[in-house]
């Protein structure tokens, strides 16, 4: 390790407490985190090495402004650029069982280059658990002073539950209701956390799992609120393609599927999309009313994990509306019925694909779909049907390797353009070998 | 003395000595056939790189989590064709983080009485083992297969 500065002071508690800890990346170690120090900043810890001599591990602690923050776990901005860019950088030693035993204020210009992260090093993506818990903090003005104006509080919270239902109106066909909480969250700033109750799941001939509702409710929470503003896409149409919405629907048919209701992929797009602009709306109701607001001027999401550590999803300020706007101008999701199948193979036939997300269980997934030998692609669904299990098997291969793979079914076309394929495995195909 | 497969015997003294009602080695194989995988902070292997983090000092109540600190993590290699697969898993697991923090990968075979395995898959990692060094391991229990850098190499 190298020398480190000594003639710096720090306020004790500022980088040698974390709470609200979320580790991102680990092995036998924590590689990557995030959380809060004792006076409730950001803080991003990264590992820089380990001292097997002295029994320590050396850390990058960086408090973080929120818009920082947000753009490295949005991999705008790698982490190289984000201890740059932090408020305050620090280096702490800690003993193998993380207790800080030492820690130095530093520049990053004072950082030898062999002791920074590479720049192809981005935040991972995150894996989600799901939660029906999330904390809605409204940031700046009178809010951080703990205060705000009741109406404004309500009005926010009213909103903030719409959002909620949103998400949830693409399930309303499963046999559950839900109902909303709101309880007192931790101090700093003014924050409400919001409980999702699903009751009578249980109530139908199949339960529905709510694992796979709280997995399904945190992507798209995270999508609408941190996702959306920052794509590329600028329709609607252009937005339900994304890897994102795709990734949601994904989930979502997952809900559906575990429940043994029957889902028609069409249906699930058109609910997908409409509460995806539904929600998008309330939020740039509310971010164009940030502006007239005397108690805040922004606010954040986070998911509260179950061990009550919370996730940070996104900030929304004035500038989500002018960055959405674009993205709803079309009418496409007024229309009342979307494009239909109108060509499908009668036998099974060679198909090159690179599968991007896949259920084991379900045998659901999403794939890009290469029509000839050349690199152009675009994404479809694959469903596959198999009596024996799907953990390995070449799409599993295809998923992790990553690498395109034939595989042998019936497509099914719109415009003459593929857009999902039907794989039914007979149970002696070996599906290792296809 | 641990007997697992022929002429294979071990002692495991240093594993036990301190936390002897904890039967670490329970489910464990021996295998000098298989290559595995371990992730290491640097182009050449050290004794270093198989030091389990309780003799660190990392603590711990519970048997399983006190094995899982007395062994260290590895990755098996059923097929020669897995290898590019691990290995990406192992860029993606590091992340670039650090450029001295595992930025490498050493496969390797082990060979008689170099330690024992545990199989132990994760969400993450259906390869996932724990490996026991035994009371005489040492670097020449093992035969490098190769090192790889994770940033250049894979």
């Amino acid at each position: 390790m190298f020398d480190l500065p000594r003639h710096k002071i720090i306020v004790p508690g500022l980088v040698d407490t974390v709470e609200n800890l979320h580790v991102i990346l680990e092995d036998e170690n924590r590689i990557l985190y995030t959380g809060t120090n004792r006076l409730g900043n950001h803080l991003i810890g990264a590992i820089i090495q380990q001292d097997f001599s002295n029994k320590v591990f050396y850390y990058y602690h960086a408090i973080v402004e929120s818009p920082i923050l947000y753009d490295f776990l949005g991999k705008r901005m790698n982490l190289k650029d984000t201890l740059r860019n932090s408020s305050i950088l620090t280096i702490v030693t800690t003993d193998f069982n993380y207790k800080v035993i030492d820690y130095a204020l530093i520049n990053f210009e004072e950082i030898p280059e062999e002791y920074l992260p590479y720049e192809t090093s981005f935040c991972p993506d995150i894996a989600r658990s799901g939660s029906f818990e999330y904390c809605f903090s409204l940031k700046g003005k009178a809010s951080d002073e703990h205060k705000v104006d009741v109406g404004e509080a309500g009005e926010a919270d009213n909103k903030f539950q719409k959002i909620l239902e949103s998400a949830l109106a693409t399930m309303k066909d499963l046999p559950f209701n839900s109902e909303y909480f709101k309880r007192p969250a931790m101090a700093g700033s003014y924050k409400t956390n919001f409980l999702i109750e699903i009751k009578d799941s249980d109530n139908g001939l199949f339960p529905v799992d709510t694992n796979f509702i709280a997995e399904y409710l945190e992507k798209y929470l995270d999508y609408v609120v941190a996702k959306l503003p920052f794509g590329d896409e600028t329709t609607i149409e252009q937005v339900l393609k994304s890897n994102e919405v795709q990734d949601i629907k994904l989930a979502l048919e997952e809900v559906y599927y575990r429940s043994q209701h029957s889902t028609d992929e069409d249906k699930i797009e058109a609910v997908l999309a409409k509460s995806i602009h539904h929600s998008a709306q309330v939020i740039k109701q509310m971010a164009e009313s940030l502006n007239e607001k005397r108690s805040f001027d922004r606010f954040e999401l986070s998911a509260v994990n179950p061990d009550a550590t919370q996730r940070e999803i996104g900030q929304v300020d004035i500038t989500y509306a002018i960055k959405v706007e674009p993205k709803f101008q079309s009418d496409f999701i007024n229309q009342e019925t979307f494009e239909k199948v109108v060509e499908a193979d009668a036998v099974p036939k060679a198909y090159r694909i690179q599968v991007r997300g896949f259920y084991v269980k379900s045998g659901i997934g999403i794939a890009d779909f290469y029509p000839d030998a050349s690199d152009e692609h675009h994404p479809i669904r694959i469903y596959v049907a198999s009596a024996v299990s799907l953990q390995p098997s070449v799409y599993t291969k295809s998923l992790n390797e990553p690498s395109i793979v034939t595989i042998f079914g019936k497509a099914e076309r719109i415009n003459g353009k593929v857009k999902r394929i039907r794989i039914d495995h007979a149970d002696n195909i070996d599906l290792h070998l296809i | 003395m641990i007997y697992c497969a022929t002429e294979l015997f071990m002692d495991f003294s240093k594993l036990f000595h301190d936390t002897p009602h904890c039967d670490c080695l329970e489910d464990c194989c021996a295998d000098c056939s298989n290559i595995y995988v371990r992730a290491i902070d640097g182009p050449e292997l050290k004794m270093e790189d198989f030091h389990n983090y309780w003799d660190g000092g990392r603590t711990a109540t519970q048997c399983d989590t006190i094995a899982k600190f007395k062994g260290v993590s590895v990755s098996k290699l059923e097929f020669e064709e897995d290898k590019i697969e691990v290995l990406l898993k192992y860029k993606q697991q590091f992340g670039g983080v650090s450029r001295n923090y595992k930025g490498y990968a050493c496969l390797f075979r082990p060979k008689t009485n170099a330690g024992l395995f545990k199989y132990t898959p994760s969400k993450e990692n259906k390869r996932h083992h724990t490996f026991y060094t035994s009371d005489i391991f040492n670097l020449q229990q093992l035969e490098i297969i190769g090192i790889f850098n994770l940033q250049t190499d894979v």
